[in-house]
């Protein structure tokens, strides 16, 4: 395609290149490869669709190449200056399975609403790498749209890929579906006008998103990543290792229902640390925290860190804030027999009683198989009065800022049968309270622990053997082992 | 629904300085709504506490006219509180030209169930005349359509 060819249009060869996405599209067939020149710069002032004949099994690839170079093209020839876009109040709508390089996609002009609609199909897959998603009309109904609401079982990825919006209007947002992956992206949301809210999954069906990687430094102060209001479909949206902009908001919105969409941060920040997690639900939100923390706690050897979870006003005793949303407590367990495990907490005047609070510990306990069993220190059952968790007489915190720190300790022992993984979690059940726990456990004198959410024991520089890295994450060994 | 009410409940020093802030707004039905953030040590959170309602407000109106329309493609009335219904019509009209499919259909069985009149299709379509009756007859075509295929049982 060359929207600037003078020839037939057949596409047989760059002097008679298609001049339109669409056209080409419409003439050719599934798995077919699509070269785009450099100087494409294709526009439309109506609504343009672009039925892309690829499937499941077999995508198509449109790339964009240098038009002077090998035909047909090699990897030397790949460019990133191609251009699609409408005009005015129209959209811009891909369907079909594709993979896409180096194309900028724009939709509107003025001050009308225009999207970018990267719709695919049931079953199909929509890969973008070094491409770019501009709104260039100043609506604020437009959007970057990913899947269609009707739609199911599709894949979207995107790879150093970029979005714009503007010129001036702040409402505007990206909106997501499906299974959604964004990775490896520097800069991630160019232009001058940064959206308030940034993402929010759309309606119809779930999201799976997994953000890696990805430089949002500037969306910062007065801004959203992710909008989890209103009734949204049941989603899970995991921001891993990326850059934030100083004082952004993770989330916005009221969150409406148990099936609401939960929000995670896995190590991402606006400044040079590696502990910060966090994750935002329908039960309440656990963040990491470096103030309120205990003694010979956690430590990522060099920052003290704790968990404060913040229950809604929604959690009860069968259902109440888990930590293991953000992640679990995991341990490598090379022997077996009876253990004991044992969480030290901190709140501000708030005695918690075990059908409050409590520990829960998955196991394996069944010989023969590794089929997991669980422990608790939570009453016995969901009508249970409940009686005070243990004081915790012998623990130290830094409680700046706590009025009336009362320290307990939840705790429950189990036999293990196998060797293998035990994993921890914590329970606050009580409705719209502050708990802040250490996720180092007593646990024995040796302990390995991995955590998706990154450090939670890490040695000290030149304190002893270095961390050695297994499934899911570094293991770190126990200050003082 | 609008915010009544803003008040910072937690401005607590990390370790290193930033500060980790709640922000709670109250809507004028007593709803509240919780914004939390680490800010830099020298932020303003009251100034970005201040900046950030009128666009809380655009959020919730919007992510609401969202849900609204996937009730509408359920044949279901829409739920106000954050938007209106003329923001909510407007957003059927502006689906309604890019609809395709299935998707029109039920919108279209939507639209005219509400047995908009004359003046309000005018108004919401920006047609009149010819174009009207054509609207009025396509619409009533997209509805029958659904019931039709609603109606079809298997054997």
């Amino acid at each position: 395609m060359r929207s600037g060819a003078g020839g037939a249009g057949t596409g047989a060869d760059w002097a008679n290149a298609y001049t339109a996405l669409a056209t080409a599209f419409g003439a050719k067939a599934a798995g077919d490869d699509f070269w785009v020149s450099e100087d494409h710069a294709e526009t439309q002032a109506s609504a343009m669709t672009c039925n892309c004949p690829g499937t499941a099994t077999s995508p198509c690839r449109v790339i964009c190449v240098d038009h002077a170079g090998t035909v047909p093209p090699v990897s030397a020839d790949l460019r990133t200056t191609a251009t699609v876009s409408t005009t005015g109040a129209n959209n811009l709508t891909l369907n079909g399975g594709a993979y896409y390089y180096g194309i900028a996609f724009q939709a509107g002009s003025g001050a009308s609403s225009a999207s970018v609609l990267a719709q695919g199909d049931n079953s199909l897959g929509l890969w973008f790498e070094a491409c770019k998603f501009v709104l260039n009309g100043d609506g604020g109904s437009s959007r970057i749209s990913f899947g269609a609401a009707s739609t199911s079982g599709y894949v979207t990825r995107l790879i150093n890929t970029t979005m714009q919006f503007g010129p001036t209007n702040t409402n505007q947002f990206s909106t997501i579906r499906g299974r959604f992956l964004w990775e490896n992206t520097a800069n991630a949301i160019a232009g001058s006008t940064i959206p308030t809210t940034l993402f929010a999954s759309g309606t119809g069906i779930g999201l799976d998103a997994r953000f890696v990687g990805v430089d949002f430094g500037a969306v910062g102060s007065g801004k959203s990543l992710f909008d989890h209001s209103t009734k949204q479909m049941p989603s899970r949206i995991t921001f891993i290792d990326c850059k934030l902009g100083s004082s952004v908001a993770i989330t916005t919105g009221t969150v409406d229902g148990w099936g609401a969409p939960i929000v995670r941060l896995v190590n991402c920040d606006s400044g040079n640390t590696n502990y910060r997690s966090a994750v935002y639900m329908y039960e309440g939100s656990i963040v990491s925290e470096s103030t309120i923390v205990k003694s010979s706690g956690a430590t990522d050897g060099t920052t003290p860190i704790s968990r404060k979870m913040v229950s809604s006003a929604r959690t009860k005793f069968y259902a109440p804030l888990r930590s293991d949303w953000s992640d679990w407590i995991q341990f490598w367990d090379d022997t077996t027999g009876s253990k004991t495990v044992t969480i030290a907490t901190v709140t501000d005047n708030v005695t918690l009683k075990d059908n409050e609070a409590w520990v829960e510990v998955e196991y394996l306990g069944t010989s023969g198989y590794p089929l997991g069993l669980f422990a608790s220190d939570a009453a016995a059952d969901v009508l249970n009065a409940g009686t005070n968790q243990t004081t915790d007489g012998t623990s130290t915190w830094t409680t700046t800022g706590l009025t009336t720190p009362v320290k307990q300790s939840l705790s429950t022992t189990f036999t293990t049968t196998g060797k293998g993984l035990y994993r921890v979690r914590v329970c606050l059940a009580k409705a719209s309270t502050t708990m802040y726990f250490d996720p180092l456990i007593a646990s024995g004198a040796r302990q390995y622990m991995i955590g998706e959410s990154g450090y939670l024991n890490g040695e000290a520089a030149g304190a002893g053997a270095p961390p050695i890295f297994g499934i899911g994450g570094p293991l770190f060994r126990a200050k003082g082992d | 629904m609008s915010i009544t009410n803003s008040v910072i409940v937690e401005d607590r020093a990390q370790r290193d300085g930033r500060r980790s802030i709640r922000e709670q707004h109250t809507d004028s039905a007593g709803g509240l709504h919780y914004v939390d953030y680490l800010a830099e040590a020298a932020a303003n959170v009251s100034a970005i506490m201040t900046a950030r309602v009128a666009k809380l407000e655009s959020t919730w109106a919007d992510a609401e006219i969202e849900s609204n329309y996937q009730r509408a493609l359920d044949q279901l009335m829409p739920v106000l509180v954050h938007s209106t219904l003329a923001q909510f019509r407007a957003a059927l009209r502006a689906r309604f030209r890019d609809a395709t499919g299935w998707e029109l259909v039920r919108l279209g069985k939507f639209i005219n169930s509400l047995a908009l009149s004359d003046a309000q299709l005018t108004s919401l379509f920006g047609v009149s005349g010819v174009q009207l009756t054509a609207l009025k007859t396509k619409l009533a075509a997209l509805a029958s359509r659904y019931d039709d295929v609603v109606s079809q049982v298997g054997s």
